[in-house]
Order: C-alpha cells, then sequence, then structure tokens
C-alpha cells in the first residue's frame, strides 16, 4: 500500500466534516433495505409487463409504475402517484427557475445542434458527427433543461435512434489492451515529457494558477427550498469548465435532488488541433462529450466574480471527449470476472486550447483494440428491456429502482475469463452520463 | 438515551453506558469498519477494541462529538485491523486503490512531527471547509469512510464519472493548496 499514513491522518479532519457526510451514508443504508423488499415483492407482478422501467430513487422509498408500460400497481399505493407527479411538478418549476436564472446570467450563446446535451454516451452516438463537426445555430440554450431527469422520461427513444441501431444488427467482440502511450510523441507534440499516473497522461501545466469559484443561489418556494449553483474553475489562461449545478431540495421528502444543467459548446478551430493531437497517440477514434464556451461569452458570468480576467473571446477552449470502436462510445468497464468490483475507468480525454495552442491536455485509459473475438448479432432493445424485467434486481442486491430516460449502445471494456475484451453492451439510462444498468448485448446478462 | 447521558454513565464508570453506546453506534461503526476491513469477524473485533477504547478514554476525555469520537477510534482501530491483515497479504484492493490514490500525499510521519501532523490536519479542514458541500461529502466518503466509488454515487447522487472527477480533481488541488501553504515540498 501506498500511503495508509496519510489515510490514517485524516483520521483528525474537521469534526463537522466527518459528521455530515457520515448522516448521509448512514442514512442511505438505513433506507436501502426497505427499497430491497419492496422491489422483490413486486418482482413477479412485474415479469409478464413488456418494458423495464422502474422509479430511479436512490433515497425515494416507493416504486412508481409508469401507466403506458405497465399494469396497474396491484398493491394500495394510492398516494404514490400523486406524491410522485407533485415532486416532478415541483422540479420541473425549479427546471423553469434555473432557466431564468442562466437567461439573466449569460449573454445568448450559439449552441450546435448536433452537440450532445447530457454528454451521455448515446447521445454522443446519435447525435455527434465522426469527423467533430459542430455547426453553429441561433442561441437556444435552454434546450440544455431537456436533461431535467422528469423531463426526459418520455420514453427510451432519448438517445436512441432506432434507424441508426438497425446498422447495428451485428456487432464485434475484441480483445483489447490498454495503451501505453508513446511518450516520444508526446514530448515532441508538447516540447515537455507527460506526467503519467496509472493509464493516465497529462501535461504538467496543471500545476500553473488554479481557481474555483462558487456561489450558491437560494431560492424558495411553496414546494420547498431550491439553490442554484454555479461553479467554474479558472485554470491557467482560461476556464478549464464551468458546471451549472441545479440542486434542489425536497422538504417533504427531504430528498435532494441535483442535476447538471450546463454544459458547453465547442470550437471547430480548438476540435482540429484536439483531432491532431491524438493522431500522434494512434488511429485512435473519438467523439466529444461536452460543449465548452469562450471567454467572451462568460464575461457576463464574470460579475459574481469580479477578481478573474475573463480574457477576450478566442481565448481559450476546453473539450472532453470519448474514445469510440465502430462508431459506439466506449465506456465504463468492469471485471466481470471475479467479484472484486473493479471498475475500469473510462477511456477519456480533455484539452484546454489558448491563443497559445494546447495548454492542457490529459489522455486517459485508451485502449488498444486487438483482434475480433466473435462477430454476433446482437439484442434488441426490447429483448434487452425484457431481460431487465425479468431478472432485476438480483437476489440479495441492494435495489436500483428506476425509469429510464434512454436507452444506447456502447462498447464496455471488461475483464472476462479470457481476458480483456471489448463487449458491446445496451446501457439503460435515468438521468446521468452513466448507464444504471447495462446489459450484454450478445448474452443477454446483466453486467 | 443522548450523548450526555452516555457521557455521564461513562465518567461514573458505569457498564450500561457501553451496551448503549454499541446500541447507538453499533451500525455507524460497522459502516465505517466494513470498508475498511474484509471479514465480518474483523469488523465485530475492531468493534470490541473500539468499545474498550472508549471505556479506557472517557475519562480523562470528554468529548464535544461523541458520534465522532467514537467513529474516529473505530476507524483507527480499522486500519490497524488492515495493517494486521496486509503483513498477512490479506488486503483489500478498494482499500490499495484508495491509499494509491493518496500517494502523492506525505506519508513520512514522525513522533516528533506531531505539531506538524497537527498544522497539516488543520490545513486540509480548512481546505475542505472551503469547498461545497457535496464536493466535501465526496472527499470525506472516500478518504475518511473509505467508501466505494459506487456507493459514494448512490449517497450523494453524482454518477460514478462525477465522484471520479471530483476525487481526482480535488485531490490535486489539495496538493496544490498544501504546496502553496508550505506543508509539502
Amino acid at each position: 500500500m501506498k500511503n495508509e499514513e496519510f489515510l490514517r491522518l485524516l483520521s483528525g479532519i474537521d469534526e463537522k466534516l466527518i459528521e455530515k457526510a457520515g448522516k448521509d451514508l448512514e442514512n442511505y443504508h438505513k433506507t436501502a433495505p426497505r427499497y430491497a423488499a419492496e422491489v422483490n415483492s413486486r418482482k413477479n407482478t412485474q415479469k409478464s409487463v413488456s418494458a423495464a422501467v422502474y422509479t430511479e430513487a436512490e433515497k425515494e422509498d416507493e416504486v412508481v409504475m409508469r401507466p403506458q408500460y405497465f399494469r396497474p400497481d396491484p398493491s394500495p399505493k394510492s398516494g404514490t402517484k400523486f406524491k410522485r407527479v407533485m415532486i416532478a411538478a415541483a422540479a420541473v418549476v425549479c427546471v423553469v427557475a434555473a432557466g431564468i436564472f442562466i437567461k439573466m446570467n449569460n449573454k445568448p450563446r450559439t449552441v450546435s445542434p448536433n452537440e450532445s446535451v447530457s454528454g451521455g454516451a448515446s447521445e454522443n452516438q446519435s447525435n455527434s458527427s465522426p469527423d467533430l463537426q459542430h455547426p453553429e445555430i441561433p442561441p437556444e440554450v435552454e434546450k440544455v433543461y431537456e436533461i431535467d431527469p422528469i423531463q426526459l422520461n418520455e420514453y427510451l427513444s432519448k438517445g436512441y435512434d432506432p434507424e441508426k441501431v438497425k446498422q447495428y444488427d451485428k456487432l464485434n467482440v475484441y480483445e483489447c489492451s490498454l495503451m501505453q502511450l508513446d511518450k516520444n510523441a508526446f514530448l515532441d507534440f508538447f516540447s515537455e515529457p507527460p506526467t503519467q499516473n496509472g493509464n493516465s497522461y497529462s501535461t504538467d501545466s496543471e500545476s500553473g494558477n488554479f481557481f474555483i469559484y462558487e456561489n450558491t443561489k437560494p431560492e424558495a418556494n411553496e414546494n420547498g427550498e431550491h439553490f442554484i449553483m454555479s461553479y467554474v474553475s479558472y485554470h491557467k489562461k482560461g476556464i478549464a469548465s464551468y458546471q451549472l449545478m441545479f440542486d434542489y431540495f425536497d422538504k417533504e421528502t427531504n430528498e435532494d435532488v441535483k442535476t447538471n444543467v450546463l454544459n458547453f459548446a465547442t470550437r471547430e478551430k480548438m476540435e482540429k488541433t484536439v483531432r491532431g493531437v491524438l493522431s500522434q497517440f494512434g488511429d485512435i477514434e473519438f467523439q466529444l462529450t461536452s460543449r465548452v464556451v469562450t471567454s467572451e461569452e462568460f464575461s457576463e458570468a464574470s460579475e459574481k466574480a469580479p477578481d478573474i480576467n475573463w480574457g477576450t473571446a478566442e481565448d481559450f477552449y476546453y473539450v472532453d471527449g470519448i474514445m469510440t470502436v465502430d462508431g459506439l462510445p466506449v465506456t465504463y468497464g468492469k471485471n466481470t470476472y471475479s467479484d472484486d468490483n473493479v471498475v475500469i475507468a473510462p477511456t477519456s480525454f480533455y484539452a484546454i486550447y489558448t491563443e497559445n495552442g494546447l495548454v492542457d491536455f490529459e489522455l486517459n485509459n485508451v485502449w488498444n483494440i486487438g483482434g475480433v473475438i466473435s462477430e454476433s448479432e446482437i439484442l434488441t432493445l426490447e429483448d434487452a428491456e425484457k431481460i431487465i424485467a425479468e431478472q432485476y434486481p438480483p437476489e440479495g442486491q441492494a435495489p436500483r429502482q428506476m425509469i429510464f430516460g434512454k436507452a444506447a449502445l456502447y462498447y464496455r471494456a471488461s475483464y472476462t475469463k479470457d481476458g480483456l475484451q471489448l463487449i458491446p453492451c445496451w446501457g439503460f439510462y435515468v438521468n446521468d452520463a452513466d448507464p444504471k444498468i447495462t446489459v450484454n448485448a450478445i448474452t443477454g446478462e446483466i453486467l | 438515551m443522548d450523548d450526555n447521558q452516555i457521557i455521564q454513565l461513562l465518567l461514573e464508570r458505569n457498564e450500561e453506558a457501553l451496551s448503549a453506546v454499541s446500541q447507538k453506534y453499533g451500525r455507524y461503526c460497522g459502516l465505517i469498519a466494513k470498508n475498511i476491513v474484509d471479514s465480518p469477524t474483523d469488523v465485530e473485533e475492531c468493534m470490541n477494541e473500539t468499545l474498550l477504547a472508549v471505556w479506557n478514554s472517557i475519562p480523562p476525555n470528554k468529548p464535544n462529538n461523541l458520534r465522532t469520537y467514537i467513529g474516529t477510534i473505530m476507524r483507527n482501530n480499522a486500519l490497524n485491523a488492515l495493517k494486521r491483515d496486509n503483513a498477512q497479504k490479506r488486503g483489500g484492493k478498494e482499500m490499495e486503490e484508495i491509499t494509491d490514490e493518496l500517494s502523492a500525499f506525505p506519508s513520512d510521519y514522525s513522533v516528533e512531527s506531531i505539531a506538524e501532523q497537527h498544522e497539516l490536519l488543520a490545513e486540509i479542514s480548512a481546505y475542505l471547509n472551503r469547498l461545497s458541500e457535496c464536493r466535501q461529502k465526496v472527499f470525506v466518503l472516500r478518504y475518511w469512510y473509505c467508501c466505494e466509488v459506487s456507493e459514494i454515487s448512490a449517497v450523494t447522487g453524482f454518477t460514478e464519472a462525477n465522484v471520479y472527477n471530483i476525487l481526482k480533481r480535488e485531490r490535486k488541488k489539495l496538493l496544490e493548496y498544501l504546496r502553496k501553504r508550505g506543508m509539502m515540498n
């Protein structure tokens, strides 16, 4: 073990910090077994329905079924749906409030129709063109609110394009291995060797100025208190990232709902440069996962942090992306061979581009794709839904109750008994960039 | 029974205090230890050691926050058990990951440097207190409660990817902060 002593030292940090986190942890574990009992007791009634749609309620104690996909709930839970609707309505109100907030605090900005709204892999799959082109459209930034979970719960069609998936009636399982980056190529491009941390390679410029600005704006209405939080990290010559969090606290349910409501657009010039640097390290396909804003677009926001010199337009851009294979994103992996739950970190990169070129770059967990192990027909989305309806949650596992907002195909890097493999999977999403449930698209196994 | 009553019983050397501690904080202590040591036997052993330590340390101590006081003892006992397990090559992979993540931080503490340790702890606490509550929780859940990323994701509502990112960024920023404060080379 590398630093057990520091871990031990941390025993003495501020008691309040320990207590706050400890209460959340304890509350979570107190409520989880109750969900399990409830979901398991309903599993039999759900087996015969056509779609696997559960209520995502990480701190909610009741299963809610959606009438368009489920039979009526046989158990007497008359207040449940109303409660859920009220929560949904409250959340929508909050989203609108967040919208007004954004509108008031940001200049109208241009966003591209091809960019992912939520940053989810599936949306990249269906929306991002492989050559990273992002034509501009008039300001419609409010569209980002579509990522609100309540609004996403229309059907699995968000991020799922049936026409597109038809192209994938067969997919491969690949051998793969973690790529060792060519450090000389890195040195040639950046005139400095990479800083390596595990399978992560980055420029050293992160040791430059770093500033994070956080602002929390509380609001309240009859449904409870809402907090709109914005995070800006100011990184070297430019903004490294900006995240507007929507934090909704419902007094009735004691539930804290956090949603990232804003990602950023990017620009062609930077994309070209990023593509250039990525090509140094091999024939790797990538697609973007978030959008970036320019310094000018943030000049309005600067009134919230007057000490920051935001620079002028074209000063900097930030982008991050994810590796693709066969046009499908490669996301999280997991060790399916043993029970140790080792998660393989996702393949990704991020870059910050300024007038001086790329000032910051990081590449993580890139996979070398080896030979094709097998080519097989993939399960349809409907088949995958049925599998979840029948098998989820597994015996003895803490429950995950959710309404899926979207589904998508992607490749998942996994340790298997035959070694490291890229396996095509169906991911079922709630409101996050990460799938909540993953089904092996060939074998039907829930991973 | 509230904390003051438990402390009063301990001060009076009344053994009922121990069953009250066990009843009130047994679950909490179990949550702390289960993330650090693998076997239920170890967890139970840590709990017994914790009760003994509470009995032996109150009095003379009179903690303001009994919950955190007991939790901290439990954590230290679990880390001791982990050290024993490591000596026997039985360490958990998650703890290996967590300690690996902290590899950039200083590790050479000695008895002589207790004052420095206090100073370092004060700086770390000051840094964490500057963070938003959600980020504080992510950091503390990982590096104090030694939770898995998936568990932190479930507790906080962040995606696992976000948890990874927050941890990575906060580690880097904390390192930078400590360097600027002259706490690290």
